[in-house]
């Protein structure tokens, strides 16, 4: 290996949302085989709190459809109650995995916090949509806005996703491909995993050179290399790909053209497995 | 009196005369394949077998030197080969009622069959159905599935958004539901603005909340029905799939148990439970779910990937064969070696799963009886009877007709747990019992059920006559015995010499012994003793020296006995004359081993009222057949000499230095001779013993034993040197019984050891004293200088002097007693 990229912080977003604990999960399984310290933080959005200052304010229970009065009090008591919870997660995983592990509360606009978290960690994971009312094809609102802001790498969960026996790598002899060849790399190591590495190009002829880099790239490597080439009709393509393997991650650079947005979506809607964009 | 004729050596012993006998050794002989000397035995079982009504069950009894259950085996085993009612019985998963499993019966080898059938179905299961359900197709229908009941509910709250939009308010998450805000700019009114608020706009936007509210609620009150509706939909597009991808490989089944109803049934069972719990069974393919289940409240975070064999619903498909009968030809015949209660009525296991005992019914064991069920269980009756539980359980199946897998502690009541209740299996077994003859008449006497359940008694003899035919027979039997277990061949001689020894084992020239376990035993120590030899064959030689070592291996108390007796520790003597004293004969039996003692019987007389005091009933040392021998005698003594005038003596009768019990009447004629000495005076030839019961009629009668009798009397004789005088006198009617050692039948020969047969007191007293008894003239007297004479004048001095007394106490106005 020429080079190694450390990832020390893993940073993991937290409410009680379903793809956020599968996004705790797998981020604890990296944490566990990267000896990295696991980051929980859960953002006590600031919005709840200017609620239960207007006095007109009811919540409807999502569980019974009851109403209730909201005010500070309630909603301290609700706050509070979820951030025990998340801790007491935290403390059974930590202990479970014997994980380094922080875990802390924050008040504020949910966005800007998790995005100032984001600085002091190496890797940011997070559940594809939290509590939003979105069609299973779309990425919640917060999750597109850490995509799109933080230059950090992530990873991004579904409740039923899971980290699987081969990691998948799609390579495009970009700098940013190869980090994530890299990553690819020390994660299938690691866990043990076979890693299939998928050259992404548009003009065949490079595809040589790909392979060559691939090469020397991995040429210290202990771990079992495969490499396939990804051409026309990629989505499909690498759908069958991550099918035949069994893959579980995948990671792809960030920029790659495979995403614009929305083919970032489809992509998520089409390959059920946890995708690591890297930058 | 005529004396009785002294004993030659041929009637000491009977030779075992096989030269007519075309054979050299035992190979030359033919098979036997038979049991000899049973054949009251062989009828009871043939009997037994045929009857097949309820608690025609058999009782083998006889001693436990006899092979009782090699001869049932062969027996049941000949049957058994005709009977071709038998099948496999297997437990299957009730899938009404899991904790009630059903049993299955099946053609004999189509429970391994279906067993391993079902097995591969199962390993295949998980990944044959993970494939359908992980292709394309379901994925895609559960997509939309999902989707559009996504975009239903994200429609529903989109227009409440929209409507609340419309009207100024935003709808927002909270920790545990929504709210509605009011929108200023685009943007949530902050409590100032609020606060700047009309009350008429306040009481607006009030009622505008509750009007939106109340949309939410309808919206969120449908969501669990939406909810149902949707696993509704996945369950039946689950259904679809799963009922598609197990179709071929059921019907693969299907066609293999074709004509089997019952396995028809389950498999149905098994299609449905696979279609209600295909995800579960999916669940074992794939990891995950465990923290969610953590947090949702469940303990384990167990991912949920079984192996097959623990997969909490794949097992429900797994087939518990618990008796195979396929490789069996005919009914079974089933020897229960350990015959506990689980043994014999099988058991349900448990294992350990975090902490607590589980099971289910591929843990049910099967018992003997499974096993045995429309065959034949073979059973030792002393270990049923010893383990806890297994008799009445036994006894239990065998009324009922039902086998019922329960652990003692629920039969009792004494324990309540949830465990399973196997569906009771239907008995048609016949039980042999074996067992010692006082079991069986212990049972017959206390157990009310026995005689219902165990109606056929196999009673098995323990000797045969011994003839030219049964000694050929016998010769065989040895053969077979030899080539059973793969001894060495046996010369004609050594097969004789067992034949000897087998008559001295029943005491009798005239029986042989078929109690096969010591001629097992003899034989294969001979051969031993043969290979020790480097003997090609097994001679006569190995045959005694086998003999002689089982007596030496076992004789030390005998040696002690001896030795206690040689050096007068314990007085008897061989030689001389002593009045009121003689030597009796006793036979002690400690072990395996049996040996003959002399005893010295003492008697006196005093002044007394006809009483025969037998000084070991006064202690207690004495069992009721020794005392009953002891009272015959003022019988005799009242019969004989108490005609004319009352006995007026007082005699005491003990045996000398015994310090534990004395029981048997075969002393009982050596306490009259010795009582008859004392009254007389007359004394008795101590270089005789003498042994036999006697009757009031002064008759000697048999008794057991005589060989040893007569050899411990010898021993000791020929220890301190033989006289030429020293013999034995025994009871006429045991002559036949005689199979003496061959050093005694040797100083017989000789002349130094002598042994009388003797029908009458009379004739013993004779021997004993060298007087005559005497016989009654004319008058009614005895002839003077004879024992009978003198017997009577002292009795008749007894009687005056007792008359005396009583003469002058009555002077005295007393009463004399």
């Amino acid at each position: 290996m020429s080079k190694k990229i450390v990832i020390k912080h893993i940073l993991v977003a937290l409410d009680t949302s379903r793809h956020s604990l599968a996004a705790l999960e797998a981020a604890a399984s990296l944490a566990k085989s990267l000896e990295a310290e696991l980051q929980g933080i859960f953002v006590e959005d600031i919005k709840w709190f200017n609620l239960g200052q207007i006095s007109l304010s009811y919540e409807i229970s999502d569980l019974t459809g009851t109403i209730k009065r909201l005010d500070d009090e309630e909603i301290e008591r609700q706050v509070r109650a979820q951030s025990a919870r998340l801790q007491k997660l935290m403390d059974t995983i930590g202990k479970q995995g014997n994980l380094k592990y922080t875990f802390r509360s924050v008040r504020g606009g949910v966005e800007k916090e998790l995005l100032t978290a984001t600085e002091s960690a190496d890797l940011i994971t997070i559940g594809r949509v939290g509590w939003s009312h979105k069609k299973l094809s779309e990425l919640g609102r917060t999750a597109k806005i850490i995509i799109e802001e933080t230059d950090k790498p992530v990873l991004i969960l579904q409740h039923g996703w899971h980290i699987g026996n081969t990691t998948v790598v799609i390579y495009d002899g970009t700098e940013s491909g190869e980090r994530a060849l890299i990553v690819a790399e020390q994660l299938a190591f690691k866990q043990n995993n076979k890693l299939m590495v998928i050259l992404s190009t548009s003009k065949s002829e490079e595809e040589g050179k790909l392979k060559e880099a691939v090469y020397m790239i991995l040429h210290n490597s202990a771990v079992q290399v495969q490499m396939q080439m990804m051409k026309a009709d990629k989505i499909t393509t690498l759908k069958r790909i991550v099918k035949n393997e069994k893959g579980g991650l995948l990671i792809v650079p960030k920029h790659h053209e495979l995403f614009g947005e929305k083919n970032l979506e489809e992509l998520l809607s089409r390959i059920p497995c946890p995708l690591l964009l890297f930058n | 009196m005529e004396n009785p004729r002294e004993l030659k050596s041929e009637d000491l012993y009977t030779y075992c005369n096989l030269s007519d006998q075309d054979f050299v050794t035992t190979n030359d002989l033919e098979e036997l394949h038979s049991f000899i000397g049973q054949d009251r035995v062989i009828d009871a079982v043939r009997f037994g077998i045929k009857m097949k009504k309820d608690g025609y069950n058999i009782f083998a009894l006889g001693p436990d030197e006899t092979d009782k259950k090699n001869l049932i085996r062969h027996y049941l085993r000949q049957s058994a080969l005709h009977d071709d009612d038998v099948g496999d019985w297997c437990y299957i998963n009730n899938f009404k009622e899991h904790h009630k499993p059903k049993i299955l019966r099946l053609p004999a080898g189509k429970g391994v069959e279906l067993r391993d059938t079902m097995s591969k179905l199962i390993d295949d299961l998980p990944s044959i159905l993970t494939t359908a359900f992980e292709s394309e197709e379901y994925q895609n229908r559960k997509q939309v599935i999902d989707e559009q009941n996504k975009d239903e509910e994200n429609e529903l709250f989109s227009q409440i958004s929209e409507k609340a939009q419309d009207k100024g308010f935003a709808l927002l998450r909270t920790p545990a539901g929504f709210t509605f805000a009011p929108l200023k700019d685009d943007e949530v009114m902050s409590p100032e603005d609020i606060q700047k608020i009309s009350d008429d706009e306040r009481e607006e936007m009030e009622r505008v909340v509750e009007e939106l509210q109340k949309d939410l609620q309808r919206v969120l009150r449908q969501m669990p029905g939406r909810q149902r509706g949707m696993r509704e939909q996945k369950r039946e597009l689950n259904k679809e799939i799963a009922l598609y991808t197990i179709k071929d490989i059921f019907d693969d089944v299907r066609k293999r148990f074709t004509e089997i109803a019952e396995v028809q049934e389950f498999l149905d069972d098994v299609q449905n439970d696979i279609v209600e719990n295909v995800k579960d069974i999916i669940g074992s393919q794939q990891a995950g779910g465990g923290l969610l289940s953590y947090i949702q409240g469940q303990q384990s975070m167990d991912t949920g990937n079984y192996p097959p064999d623990e997969h909490p619903v794949l097992i429900r498909y797994r087939i518990n064969v618990l008796v195979n009968n396929s490789e069996l030809k005919g009914a079974p015949v089933i020897y229960e070696d350990n015959p506990t209660y689980k043994n014999l009525i099988g058991r349900i296991e448990y294992r350990a799963q975090l902490g607590a005992l589980m099971t289910d019914f591929n843990l049910i064991k099967a018992g003997a009886l499974h096993r045995a069920n429309n065959g034949y269980l073979i059973v030792d009756a002393r270990k049923v009877l010893m383990e806890p539980f297994a008799w009445e359980g036994l006894k239990r199946v065998l009324k009922s007709g039902k086998l019922r897998i329960e652990s003692p502690g629920e039969s009792y009541g004494l324990i309540s747990t949830v465990s399973l209740e196997p569906e009771p299996v239907e008995i048609n077994v016949k039980v042999i019992l074996l067992g010692e003859r006082f079991l069986y008449y212990l049972l017959c006497t206390y157990d009310p059920d026995f005689k219902d359940l165990f109606k056929v008694e196999a009673d098995f003899n323990d000797e045969m006559d011994r003839n030219t035919k049964n000694q050929l027979l016998y010769a065989q039997m040895i053969a077979d015995m030899v080539k059973e277990y793969n001894l060495l061949p046996m010369d004609k001689a050594a097969v004789a010499r067992v034949i000897e020894h087998s008559s001295r084992l029943v005491n009798d020239k005239e029986k042989i012994s078929i109690q096969t376990h010591n001629i097992h035993d003899l034989l294969r120590e001979s051969n031993h003793w043969a290979e020790d030899n480097k003997h090609e064959k097994i001679q006569s030689e190995d045959v005694q020296k086998a003999i002689d070592q089982q007596k030496y291996r076992s004789g030390r108390i005998k040696d002690i006995v001896q030795e206690t007796i040689r050096r007068n520790t314990i007085f008897v003597d061989t030689s001389g004359e002593k009045t009121g004293q003689i030597n009796g004969l006793s036979v002690l039996m400690i072990g395996k081993s049996i040996f003959g003692r002399p005893t010295r019987i003492t008697a006196r007389v005093q002044l007394g009222k006809g009483e025969v005091i037998d000084i070991e009933r006064e202690v207690e040392l004495s069992g009721p057949i020794h005392s009953k021998g002891v009272m015959i005698l003022s019988g005799f003594l009242g019969e004989r000499y108490g005609n004319q005038k009352p006995l007026s003596l007082k005699a005491s009768l003990v045996f000398e230095q015994s310090y534990s019990g004395v029981e048997g009447d075969s002393a009982s004629s050596a306490e009259l001779y010795v009582l008859l000495s004392a009254i007389s005076g007359v004394p008795v030839k101590q270089c005789f013993a003498v042994t036999g019961s006697v009757n009031q009629h002064g008759e000697i009668q048999p008794i057991g034993g005589v060989n040893e009798k007569i050899e411990g009397f010898f021993d000791i004789c020929n220890q301190r040197g033989l006289t030429g005088e020293q013999g034995v006198l025994i009871p006429e009617s045991n002559v036949k019984n005689l199979m003496l050692r061959q050093d005694v039948i040797q100083a017989v020969e000789q002349g130094t050891f002598h042994i009388y047969p003797v029908q009458t007191v009379d004739q013993g007293m004779e021997l004993l004293t060298g007087m005559s008894m005497g016989e009654r003239n004319e008058q009614g007297q005895y002839p003077g200088d004879t024992i009978n004479h003198k017997v009577e004048d002292r009795l008749n001095t007894l009687v005056e002097r007792r008359m005396f007394y009583l003469g002058m106490h009555e002077h005295d106005g007393r009463k004399w007693e």
